[in-house]
């Protein structure tokens, strides 16, 4: 299984791993391939040594955001979903309400339709 | 779970229900009163968010009647983009009709639709890019 020892990372310092454009660049082929070494994504990079990879792909596994599988003599990363999900916890609590609202709206109409009387 | 999850039983036909999905007016009535939508497979639409000030756009993935109803979801101007999926299923029970309602924000990131979803904003427009004006809010939350 992958490895989950990641410190607790706090929002800030989530969107501080993702201001990084090379960072999100990785996540997008990440999301796009599902896993990848670091020389496959080194051939995204064509202007980076590896080194610089393995050094964003570090500060990703430290924030939590991917993870990374021996297989063999090569580590797979792959995005960790949870820990996106995490942050965005601030984003859920807004819509809880919202979809409780909606819903009950759409239940008053379909029971109790207005003007035209189906039911 | 990482989504918000909601489930609700009415006491109604799902063909009671499924009108109010099926049409752009039908969706304005409980949905957002303002919503412009094309409701057919990868037809597009646009919505003021909740808070008044934000837009929420994104393409029709899935529309089966008296089924489902998948739209991607964007948020625009938001700070950050959050690519996700609104999904609403509709499906007979004893007593009428269970409503079922998922919208997931980046939980999506390398699950099975994941793709689909991705693609829907690609096709949206550049400035939709995943993740990338997700950073640029996130630079100002940041700083």
């Amino acid at each position: 299984m992958a490895d989950r020892d990641a410190p607790t990372t706090t929002t800030d310092d989530l969107f501080r791993v993702l201001a990084d454009p090379t960072r999100r660049r990785i996540l997008d082929l990440l999301a796009d391939h599902g896993t990848l070494t670091v020389g496959e994504l080194a051939g995204h990079f064509p202007g980076l040594v590896s080194s610089g990879i393995s050094k964003h792909l570090m500060a990703l596994r430290a924030a939590g955001l991917v993870t990374a599988t021996k297989q063999g003599r090569n580590q797979l990363y792959a995005i960790d979903a949870d820990a996106m999900s995490q942050a965005l916890g601030p984003w859920l609590a807004r819509y809880e309400a919202y979809w409780t609202g909606a819903l009950a709206r759409l239940r008053d109409l379909a029971v109790d339709p207005p003007h035209d009387g189906t039911a | 779970m990482p989504e918000v999850v909601r489930s609700m039983e009415i006491p109604a036909p799902p063909s009671s229900v499924w009108r109010w999905l099926s049409t752009q007016d039908g969706l304005r009535r409980w949905l957002s009163p303002d919503i412009e939508i094309d409701l057919r497979l990868g037809g597009s639409y646009r919505m003021p968010g909740g808070d008044g000030t934000t837009w929420i756009s994104g393409t029709v993935l899935e529309l089966v009647p008296e089924g489902r109803l998948v739209l991607s979801w964007l948020e625009e101007d938001a700070g950050w983009v959050h690519p996700g999926r609104l999904v609403i299923t509709v499906e007979p029970i004893a007593s009428g009709t269970r409503v079922g309602l998922v919208h997931d924000g980046f939980a999506g990131i390398g699950k099975a639709g994941w793709e689909q979803t991705m693609q829907a904003y690609e096709r949206g427009a550049d400035k939709h890019q995943v993740l990338r004006r997700l950073a640029d809010a996130v630079t100002t939350v940041a700083a």
